[in-house]
């Protein structure tokens, strides 16, 4: 399409405000923590009973 | 600082690989930076103050970094990121003004489903409008509309693009769309007329 008014709504974009940044990065920091924190009392079932297999098939052997 | 420079010419796509491999908070800065101005300027045109804009820009990528493993590629990223930001927005804007969207909007059940695959002679329509009265009647239609037409005219994405981002069919995308423009173009002429 040659003459597209969508492509001229709210132009020129406007910047972020700079405290935006660490605002951001504040929660991300938080999120990954908390993720983390979850991971070390989560328990990864497939891996387990993939380890628990192969345990088995070794004392086989 | 030769590693972080080297992250930097990565393509968004083998990026959001590495952060999701090591949910690296330094790497995703770098995401941010690419993706910062775009997001803002998105959720601008669904808010109604610059404020409320940054608080849904803040929200989104904080989302972002938890939901970033859900990105499997199919599509490319800013793709997936421009779908990300506007179902955001819409579930916002449905949130907060539900019922007075509800009585500005145009009752669409009397339209016909018909014609929904002659794409380009349709975009005669949207070529003429003013990009003033545009902005107004977006904001008149409902913000599954306003997204879709978003995606399509602003954000140039293909039919298939968005069978992808909206997970449905190509009839089911043709008819939304079209259905999205009639809304559209009513609202406009009618506040045109009414001037």
């Amino acid at each position: 399409m040659e003459n597209n008014p969508f492509k001229h709504i709210d132009q020129p974009l406007k910047d972020v405000p700079a405290e935006l940044k660490s605002k951001v990065m504040k929660d991300i920091a938080t999120a990954k923590l908390l993720m983390d924190l979850a991971g070390l009392f989560s328990l990864n079932v497939g891996s387990v009973i993939e380890r628990t297999i192969k345990e088995r098939k070794n004392k086989r052997t | 600082m030769k590693i972080e420079q080297n992250y930097k010419d990565l393509s968004d796509e083998d990026l959001v690989k590495a952060i999701v491999l090591k949910n690296d908070t330094l790497l995703f800065e770098i995401l941010y930076d690419r993706y910062d101005k775009l997001v803002y300027n998105k959720c601008r045109g669904f808010s109604r103050h610059d404020d409320e804009a940054e608080d849904l820009t803040q929200d989104i990528f904080l989302k972002l970094f938890v939901k970033l493993k859900t990105f499997k590629g199919k599509s490319k990223f800013s793709t997936w990121l421009y779908s990300f930001t506007y179902n955001h927005c819409v579930n916002y804007v449905n949130r907060s003004t539900a019922k007075k969207i509800e009585k500005q909007s145009v009752d669409t059940d009397n339209l016909k489903d018909e014609h929904y695959g002659s794409q380009e002679q349709d975009d005669a329509d949207i070529q003429n409008l003013k990009v003033e009265k545009l902005k107004e009647a977006l904001e008149k239609i409902s913000p599954e509309e306003k997204m879709i037409l978003l995606l399509k005219y602003q954000d140039s994405l293909s039919i298939k693009d968005l069978c992808g981002v909206l997970d449905i069919g190509e009839s089911a995308v043709k008819m939304r769309l079209k259905r999205a423009k009639e809304k559209l173009v009513n609202v406009y002429n009618e506040e045109c007329h009414g001037e």
